[in-house]
């Protein structure tokens, strides 16, 4: 079959299961984050921590139970990586401590849901750091973006009331039944289709050639569904969803393209649902999808254009270096969009083997910052702020009034989200001038140019939107990036989650406003439009120089 | 223990011999004094460093608080 026809054949099978999903996983999410009942277990947690689930919180009272969680999480991760030499080996590999700008960069890039790995997971991970405290992550980062995103939607359905919910039970909720569950199936979906899971040892094996190959074992099919299906994006391999043992197959390479997009694609309806008007999901979701979609057809088609590769794609008819042959580059491309559109970060090619148009594509999804469909929740609550974002601006154009879902657009609420919109620049805009303007930086780059520029940009851009993948040929091992790196990735999580709960809490405040013939229909494809509009303007230029002098410049030379 | 499949690029992973560990159980190497030292300090630094972060965003919550009154 031509390659070409296979690759879309696969976007639309993802397409089809996507769209099956979308109903019945985004009212179940709606239900269980609507629902005052709790089950047996929940019960026992809270009762356990101490945690009265009757307790509304304020959007700052919700906000500080998220960082003092979060900042608990690293340090628990971090002390476990450096004591894991320590701690129980009973199975696996024996492994020594990790050093001290590993583990933490490690920690933080964890506990913000971006898993940026800056070690080989095979030599450098126990089996029980990996279990107890990297897949542990996987499962609460991936909670934590749910619930903000959660606490975001209640800013519009709560009027007059300056509470937005109890993290820990959304936390609970998020964690107990929807992760785990859904986890427990896809994990099993993944080991019937080959992926290995067992408690081996490595072993090391002579090959016909007479050269010695280690052969790892380990708990992988378990971790690496949550790895995708949580938008985390860190394998136990350092090839990630490359290496035949995490995803050996096209089905298990499809399957996690699937989980990647699953509940981000789904978050429109449990908005929909919760603000008690489909259309206003189905509008959000179709942003999504044209973004999507718009990526994957970009990547594609730069990669399988010959006349934009060298003699080598030439000859080859496709962009193959550093892309698995069990996938050819249609795999590649689908996988390489859906992970950098979503924050994923799992990767299954050499995102610094792509073209240099397909990887500006690929460096542009990520600047989107999270909105099409984002990170799980990250991605909800970005496009809830830009769709605000719209309504102003649409308000300022034909003179409607600025409200949204029955709340009014006043300067408190632009304030906000333009304090949410501007952080991650100023973030990935800093620490990559940082990096390129000092000795210490320069010293990492290992391709100068137009090439080694956007290394640096991909991956500030990458850790600041919780993203996690790699161009590599760049030296982020250096302790510089570590600790840049890691600040980075706390900055770009949670400051832009502190302007969003804060929005949140400003329309929560707010009194209802009934829909009038000044009102904009945020329903309708005009409005979808518009904000796919605003969406590429404020992030082409926001980050057109650094694109033009990046990939651009690089596909042009 | 070698890795079945290692980054490309110098300085993608980094690994000195005072932190690998043969396969076979074998124990770790005996850090040298000076060693322990640099390390306990570089804990101490990063812990610092957490708790440095994560408070500036603890404050910046109370300063929105604020702004908003």
């Amino acid at each position: 079959m031509n390659s070409a026809l296979a690759g879309w054949l696969q976007v639309g099978l993802l397409i089809a299961a996507l769209a099956a999903c979308y109903i019945p996983l985004g009212n179940y999410m709606a239900k269980i984050f609507t629902t005052d009942k709790h089950w047996k277990i929940e019960r026992g947690i809270f009762k356990l921590t101490g945690i009265d689930p009757t307790v509304d919180q304020t959007w700052g009272s919700y906000l500080r139970s998220m960082l003092a969680f979060s900042a608990v999480s690293v340090l628990f991760l971090y002390g476990m990586q450096r004591l894991q030499h320590y701690l129980l080996q009973f199975v696996g590999p024996h492994m020594a401590n990790v050093p001290p700008d590993t583990a933490w960069n490690t920690a933080v890039s964890f506990t913000t849901n971006t898993n940026w790995q800056n070690y080989s997971g095979e030599s450098t991970m126990t089996y029980l750091t990996q279990m107890s405290g990297l897949a542990v992550q996987n499962f609460l980062s991936a909670a934590v973006g749910l619930v903000v995103a959660i606490a975001m939607i209640r800013g519009f359905t709560r009027s007059r009331t300056g509470t937005l919910g109890n993290f820990w039970v959304d936390l609970t909720h998020a964690t107990v039944r929807l992760l785990i569950p859904l986890s427990i199936i896809g994990g099993l979906v993944l080991a019937a289709g080959g992926v290995v899971d067992n408690f081996s040892a490595y072993h090391t094996v002579t090959t016909l050639s007479g050269a010695h190959q280690t052969i790892v074992g380990g708990p992988f099919a378990s971790q690496e569904v949550i790895k995708d299906m949580g938008n985390n994006g860190g394998g136990p391999f350092n090839a990630n969803s490359a290496h035949p043992f995490e995803n050996p197959n096209p089905f298990t390479n499809l399957f996690e393209i699937f989980l990647l997009l699953l509940i981000p694609f789904a978050l429109p309806r449990t908005f929909g649902k919760m603000v008690k008007d489909n259309r206003q999901g189905y509008a959000l979701v179709a942003i999504m999808v044209i973004i999507w979609l718009a990526a994957v057809g970009g990547i594609s088609f730069f990669e399988a254009h010959t006349a934009t590769g060298g003699a080598a794609t030439v000859a080859a008819g496709h962009a193959m270096e550093g892309v698995e042959t069990r996938f050819g580059t249609p795999g590649c491309s689908v996988f390489a969009a859906s992970t950098t559109v979503t924050s994923t970060g799992a990767v299954n090619c050499f995102h610094d083997s792509l073209t240099p148009f397909g990887g500006g594509i690929a460096l542009f999804d990520i600047a989107l910052g999270e909105i099409a469909p984002g990170g799980i929740g990250a991605g909800m609550y970005g496009i809830l702020v830009l769709a605000i974002v719209t309504v102003f601006v649409a308000g300022l154009m034909v003179g409607r009034t600025p409200e949204y879902i029955g709340k009014k657009i006043r300067p408190t609420e632009m304030k906000y989200a333009a304090l949410y919109f501007l952080t991650l620049p100023v973030v990935i805009l800093t620490a990559a001038g940082l990096s390129i303007g000092t000795k210490i930086g320069q010293s990492a780059i290992f391709n100068p140019g137009p090439h080694g520029l956007t290394e640096i940009m991909y991956a500030f851009a990458s850790q600041a939107n919780n993203n996690g993948s790699a161009f590599a040929g760049l030296g982020t091992a250096a302790t510089w990036y570590q600790v840049v790196g890691g600040i980075v990735m706390l900055l770009g999580r949670f400051a832009p989650e502190i302007f969003a709960l804060g929005l949140a809490g400003s329309l929560a405040r707010q009194s209802p406003v009934p829909a009038s013939a000044g009102t904009l229909d945020t329903r309708t494809p005009l409005f979808v439009g518009m904000v796919v509009g605003v969406i590429l303007i404020l992030v082409g230029l926001t980050y057109f120089p650094a694109l033009a002098l990046g990939p651009f410049a690089e596909g042009l030379h | 223990m070698d890795a079945a499949w290692t980054r490309s690029g110098p300085g993608s992973t980094r690994f000195t011999e005072i932190y690998r560990v043969p396969s076979g159980c074998a124990p770790a190497p005996e850090p040298k004094e000076d060693l322990v030292f640099d390390l306990f300090a570089s804990d101490l630094f990063y812990i610092g460093l957490t708790i440095v972060v994560f408070a500036a965003l603890w404050l910046l919550v109370k300063g929105v608080e604020r702004f908003e009154r």
